[in-house]
């Protein structure tokens, strides 16, 4: 048993330990970000509604985590590689895929007569690297960390579904970083996956919601949902999950405008999210749980929240 | 009050204006070591404090001119936050707190060590409120503030947290800023 004094002295040792040297930057570092945080709200403000999985929301991570600029980068060539995707998962269907390996740009062009996921993901370089993605030229702009090891699942997803056009899109993925070099770029792998979604099996909040939803290598179905009136400013939703096995939430919110709207789980405050989102946020385990979504400021007229229940149905193969 | 050395809050009166960008140029340079600290205690990861530093300087530096006071409490409010949401979709099944070891760890070192390492275990709520609690001294109720969540819940946190670290309050002597004002 320790005492607190054991916890304070551990804090300030680890605290102490810490090394600021990269700091004389950091002004104009954080202000170049600034920059690409503002472009995303207004972005995200124009192009209400992405149908945006998991994480390309969340974009606003480690934003230029150098100097957001395209680096030192050697020239390409073709790097075309063959890097295997699955052919299906969670009810989606494989239309199409690239890959490269040593460079640090692809696009993809696919002209399809239906709805879509397009899934990206990059590895091979670490995080101190940063995978950037866009479709048709500027919209749904988004970005992560790039990861050492191939990732469970892709990084940034978007779901063209019923509500926009279908027909020709372009997804461009890039990485960008301070000190890229030949030497690193050769271990980065770019993926992107284009693939058919499946029939929806319910609107929520305007947005189209799937039967399976694939999260962490494990597939996750839709059992109940409950959604706002259109202007509401909070919803509730409660599920009580009776297996051992977890439950997944996933959150909607859709409207004009760009207010952040409060995520509270249980009672426990979680995050902001900001319309528009569509996130599988997490996942519990036994138990009744509840889900609180609370728009901050002006309600916009047309906006809407949804709360997807989503149990654990089995593995991904 | 025990030894622990916190840099003391910015005081408007120091003259940080947030009008411009040499005002926050200033800020940072006064300012970006101690809350440094207090990221990498969140994250754990020199690498995520540095850019979870810099991801609430650049959303300070978006609202800088709209900031009337204090400054440093507005960043480290947006720090705290963003920690909360960073990498939430890794935040899943609520993996449990490995259990530390028990006999034979009465050296400093071994305790500290597993301190560090059980700290590193917490949930990320768990692991804001411990830090906030005890390394930056603020109270319940200011912690709550930070946190955007009630003071029971600060409590609850705070109570859980040491449970899992095996921290006994009643061990402690001095009591320091344990207070439950605003509660």
């Amino acid at each position: 048993m320790s005492t607190i004094q054991d916890l304070r002295d551990v804090l300030r040792e680890h605290a102490d330990s810490v090394s600021d040297d990269t700091l004389p930057s950091l002004a104009d570092n954080a202000r170049r970000q600034a920059v690409g945080i503002r472009r995303r709200r207004m972005a995200g403000a124009v192009a209400a509604a992405a149908a945006v999985t998991a994480l390309a929301g969340l974009a606003i991570l480690n934003v230029d985590s150098l100097d957001g600029s395209r680096g030192e980068v050697p020239p390409s060539g073709d790097k075309t590689v063959h890097v295997p995707v699955d052919e299906s998962f969670a009810g989606r269907t494989l239309i199409d895929s690239r890959s490269t390996n040593g460079a640090d740009e692809l696009t993809l062009t696919l002209d399809t007569e239906v709805p879509t996921e397009w899934n990206v993901s990059c590895w091979g370089l670490g995080p101190g690297y940063t995978l950037h993605v866009e479709i048709d030229e500027g919209t749904f702009p988004g970005e992560r960390p790039c990861r050492d090891e191939r990732p469970a699942d892709p990084e940034v997803t978007y779901q063209l579904d019923s509500r926009y056009p279908t027909g020709e899109h372009t997804i461009r993925a890039w990485i960008t970083g301070g000190a890229m070099s030949v030497t690193d770029l050769e271990s980065a792998v770019l993926v992107i996956s284009v693939y058919e979604l499946p029939d929806p099996v319910a609107t929520v909040a305007g947005i189209d919601v799937f039967d399976e939803q694939f999260f962490f290598e494990k597939i996750y179905s839709l059992d109940k949902y409950d959604e706002s009136n259109p202007g509401d400013r909070t919803l509730k939703s409660s599920y009580r999950q009776l297996t051992d096995e977890s439950v997944a939430i996933q959150i909607l919110a859709t409207g004009s405008g760009d207010n952040p709207v409060k995520l509270y789980i249980d009672g426990l405050y979680q995050g902001e999210l900001t319309i528009p989102d569509n996130y599988i946020w997490g996942t519990r385990t036994l138990g009744p749980h509840t889900v609180e979504l609370r728009i901050s400021g002006a309600v916009p007229a047309d906006a809407r929240l949804g709360v997807a229940w989503r149990p654990f149905t089995r593995k991904a193969p | 009050m025990d030894s622990l050395s916190v840099t003391p809050p910015l005081e408007p009166a120091q003259g940080y204006r947030m009008s411009g960008v040499s005002d926050f140029d200033a800020f940072v340079a006064a300012r970006s070591s101690a809350l440094l600290r207090t990221a990498f205690l969140l994250t754990h990861d020199h690498g995520r404090a540095e850019d979870l530093l810099q991801t609430a300087l650049a959303k300070g530096w978006l609202a800088w001119s709209r900031i009337d006071t204090d400054p440093e409490a507005y960043v480290r409010k947006i720090m705290v936050n963003t920690y909360a949401t960073w990498w939430r979709r890794r935040w899943n099944d609520e993996k449990p707190t490995g259990d530390l070891p028990d006999a034979g760890y009465d050296e400093d070192q071994s305790v500290r060590h597993d301190l560090w390492a059980a700290l590193g275990r917490l949930p990320r709520g768990q692991r804001a409120v411990v830090v906030l609690r005890y390394f930056e001294d603020c109270s319940e109720a200011e912690t709550a503030r930070l946190l955007e969540c009630s003071v029971g819940t600060v409590k609850s946190q705070t109570a859980k947290a040491l449970a899992k670290l095996r921290v006994d309050e009643a061990l402690f002597s001095n009591p320091g800023p344990t207070g439950t004002e605003g509660s």
